[in-house]
C-alpha cells in the first residue's frame, strides 16, 4: 500500500499526497490506524496520500476526508484542498444527468405510434370528407312541391280495423274525389289491400307519414301523397298494391321474413308497368 | 399573457424556505439573498389591522424585545408554513428585495424546497403563499435531493449517497440513487430544538432565564456535539429565576454538550434507522463513501465526529452547508430550462 503511494508520487507530485504523508510519519501513525480514526478504507487512505484521484469518489467526499485527515494531522485544510483542486484542474460540481432524457419513453406517446395514430385519425376524416362530397344529392324534385302546395294533404283513408271491404271502398269514394283532383299531376294514389295482418308504413317525399300503423286482415287503405313514396311492408306477400290504378309487383322487393322496403313513384311505378 | 409579460423582467428564483432562515438563489447570480425567517407586525387600530414593521434581519434584532403593539413572529415552524399570511408577505418582500426592480412587479418562476415529510396540506400552503407572494408558477423540490445537488453529490449515479441535512426545524435524512429518494426520513429536530433544549439546560441547572437569541449564541460560540480535547467557556447574561434581576454566569462547552444530548440522539437515532432501512446495495455504497452533512447543524462543532462515532462511516460536511439546499434548487432550475420542461427532481 505504501509503496503504491510512493509509486505514484515518483513522477512528480501535483498534489497534498506528499504533505499527508510527510506529516503522518513524523507522528508515527500507520496507515492502518489512520484509516480506522477516519472510518475510511485504508486503500482510500492510500490513494490521498498518492494523489491517486482516479480512485477516489466525487470532489465533495475526497474534500472531506482531506479535512478531516488534516485536522487529524494538525495540518492546515485549506491549503490541502486548494492543493487538490489545483491538482484535479479546479473543482466542478457534477453535472447533473437527466436519465429520462437518454431513453424513449415506454408508452403509446412514444413517437411512431403517435405518428401511426395520426395518419389513421387522419385517413378517417378524409374518408368521411370524401363520402360526403360524393354523396347524391336528395332528390330535388322531392323539394319543390312542398313548397307550393303546402297546405295540400294527403288524404289517408282509415277505416277503423274490422270494418268489411265493401264499407272501406264506399269510404275514399266519398272523401277522396274532394281533394284529390286538384293535386292529380303530383300526386300519387296508392291502394293497399291487405289479405293478412302486416306492419305498414308510408312515408311520402316531403316525409309526411300517409300510414304507420298495423294492417289487420282484410283492410284496404288508400293514401295520396308526393312521389316517390317510401314503402315498408312488415308482411309483404299477402299484400296487394295499386299505384295510380296500376297493380304494382313487390314480390321482388321481398326479402327474409317477408319483410320490403322500396320507393313507389312515376318512373317505378311506370316500370314496372312494362 | 400580462403574466408572461412580467416574466420577462423577473428571472427565477430557487427559494429555501426554511424556519430559521430563507436563502434565495437567483440563476446566473448565485445566493443573493440570506435573512432570518421574521417577521415583525405593528398592530395598528387606527389603520384597521395589521401592518408589517420588519422582515428578515431588522426583524429577527426585535425578536424578544418588542413592546406591546409590536410583535415579532417566525412565520415557520418545523419546516412547514405556521401562520399562511405572514408567510406569504414574507416572501413577497424577499422576493420583491431580490429584485431590486421595483418599476415592475417581478413575476418569477419559483422553485421552493418541503421537507420530506411535509404533508399535501402543507405543500399546498407552500405553493399558495409562494403564488400570492407574486410567483408565476411554482414548482416544489423535496429538501434532502435539492441538499444533495447543492453539496455537489454525483446522484445520477446508480450508487447510494446518504445526505443528512440538519435545519433550523426540521433534520432529513436520504439515500439517493438515479436521482431519485431511495429512502428518507424527516425528524422535526433542528436547530431550533437545540436552542430550546440549552434554554431548558440553563433553567434547570442555573435557574435563570435566558431568551432564544443568547441560547443561539450559546450554540454559535461553544456548542459541540463530541467532546473535545478543549473546553472553551462564554458568559451570558439572563434573569435570575429566584432574584428576579438579570445575573452573569459563565457556561462551558461540556455543559452544553451535555444539553444537548437529547435532540443529537435523535438525530443519530434518525441516521441510524436510515441506515437500516436502506437496501444492501446502496447501504455498502454508503459506507464505502460516507455520509455527507449539509445545513445548519452540520457547523456545530463535531457533529461529523459525533456521528463518525456513532455509525462507524465516514462523514464529510458539504462546503457552505448553509446553502446547500438553495444551491441545488437553483442547478436543478437551470436544468428546467435545458431540458425544457423535463423535471425528474421538482414537482409542478
Amino acid at each position: 500500500m505504501h509503496e503504491d503511494a510512493e509509486g505514484v508520487q515518483d513522477s512528480g507530485p501535483r498534489g497534498p499526497g506528499y504533505r499527508l504523508r510527510e506529516a503522518r510519519d513524523r507522528r508515527g501513525l500507520s496507515v492502518g490506524e489512520v484509516a480506522r480514526s477516519l472510518k475510511l478504507d485504508a486503500k482510500v487512505i492510500a490513494a490521498l496520500e498518492g494523489d491517486d484521484y482516479a480512485a477516489l469518489p466525487a470532489p465533495i467526499f475526497v474534500k472531506g476526508y482531506l479535512a478531516q485527515y488534516c485536522k487529524l494531522l494538525g495540518l492546515p485544510a485549506d491549503e490541502c484542498i486548494a492543493e487538490y483542486e489545483r491538482g484535479i484542474g479546479g473543482v466542478a460540481p457534477p453535472p447533473l444527468v437527466l436519465r429520462r432524457a437518454a431513453g424513449e419513453e415506454i408508452s403509446p406517446g412514444s413517437s411512431p405510434v403517435m405518428l401511426v395514430s395520426w395518419l389513421v385519425a387522419l385517413l378517417a376524416v378524409v374518408m368521411v370528407v370524401l363520402w360526403w362530397v360524393a354523396s347524391p344529392e336528395p332528390e330535388p324534385v322531392a323539394a319543390t312541391p312542398v313548397v307550393e302546395r303546402p297546405a295540400q294533404r294527403p288524404v289517408v283513408v282509415d277505416p277503423t280495423p274490422p270494418v268489411p271491404e265493401v264499407e272501406a271502398r264506399a269510404l275514399p269514394r266519398a272523401t277522396v274525389p274532394a281533394g284529390v283532383p286538384a293535386s292529380a299531376p303530383d300526386q300519387t294514389r296508392v291502394r293497399f289491400e291487405f289479405e293478412a295482418d302486416s306492419w305498414a308504413e308510408v312515408v311520402d317525399a316531403t316525409g309526411r307519414r300517409l300510414f304507420f300503423d298495423l294492417a289487420r286482415t282484410g283492410r284496404v287503405i288508400e293514401v295520396s301523397g308526393v312521389a316517390p313514396i317510401s314503402v315498408f311492408l312488415g308482411n309483404a306477400p299477402p299484400v296487394r298494391i295499386t299505384v295510380d290504378g296500376r297493380v304494382f309487383d313487390q314480390s321482388r322487393y321481398v326479402r327474409s321474413g317477408n319483410v320490403a322496403r322500396f320507393m313507389l313513384g312515376d318512373d317505378v311505378a311506370q316500370a314496372t308497368r312494362r | 399573457m400580462f403574466n408572461s409579460l412580467r416574466g420577462f423582467f423577473s428571472t427565477d428564483l430557487s427559494i429555501d424556505l426554511g424556519t430559521a432562515n430563507t436563502l434565495i438563489y437567483m440563476r446566473g447570480k448565485g445566493i443573493i439573498l440570506d435573512e432570518p425567517s421574521v417577521v415583525a407586525i405593528r398592530e395598528e387600530p387606527g389603520r384597521g389591522g395589521k401592518v408589517i414593521e420588519a422582515v428578515g434581519a431588522d426583524a429577527k434584532r426585535m425578536l424578544g424585545r418588542t413592546p406591546g403593539n409590536i410583535t415579532a413572529i417566525r412565520p415557520l415552524k418545523d419546516g412547514v408554513i405556521a401562520d399562511f399570511t405572514v408567510t406569504e408577505k414574507m416572501l413577497q418582500y424577499f422576493i420583491r428585495k431580490a429584485h431590486g426592480n421595483s418599476f415592475f412587479r417581478p413575476s418569477p418562476r419559483v422553485l421552493v424546497c418541503v421537507p420530506y415529510g411535509s404533508t399535501q396540506v402543507e405543500r399546498r400552503a407552500i405553493r399558495e403563499s409562494a403564488q400570492g407572494a407574486g410567483a408565476r408558477k411554482v414548482y416544489l423540490i423535496e429538501e434532502p435531493m435539492a441538499a444533495a445537488i447543492g453539496a455537489g453529490m454525483p446522484v445520477d449515479e446508480a450508487r447510494g449517497s446518504m445526505v443528512l441535512d440538519i435545519g433550523g426545524g426540521t433534520s432529513e435524512v436520504a439515500v439517493i440513487s438515479l436521482n431519485g429518494i431511495v429512502y428518507a426520513a424527516s425528524v422535526r429536530i433542528g436547530g431550533d430544538r437545540f436552542d430550546e433544549a440549552i434554554i431548558a439546560y440553563v433553567r434547570r441547572n442555573y435557574g435563570t432565564l435566558i431568551g432564544e437569541a443568547t441560547a443561539e449564541r450559546i450554540k454559535h460560540e461553544i456548542g459541540s456535539a463530541f467532546p473535545g480535547e478543549e473546553v472553551r467557556e462564554i458568559e451570558v447574561k439572563g434573569r435570575n429565576l429566584s432574584e428576579g434581576v438579570p445575573r452573569a454566569f459563565t457556561l462551558n462547552s461540556n455543559e452544553i454538550l451535555e444539553a444537548l444530548q437529547e435532540p443529537l440522539s435523535g438525530i443519530v437515532g434518525a441516521v441510524k434507522t436510515a441506515l437500516e432501512q436502506t437496501p444492501p446495495e446502496l447501504g455498502s455504497d454508503v459506507a464505502e463513501r460516507g455520509i455527507v452533512l449539509t445545513g445548519g447543524g452540520a457547523l456545530l462543532r463535531d457533529m461529523d465526529r459525533l456521528l463518525m462515532e456513532e455509525t462507524g462511516l465516514p462523514v464529510v460536511i458539504a462546503e457552505d452547508p448553509l446553502t446547500c439546499v438553495a444551491r441545488g434548487g437553483g442547478r436543478a432550475l437551470e436544468l428546467f430550462d435545458e431540458h425544457g420542461g423535463v423535471f425528474s427532481f421538482a414537482i409542478e
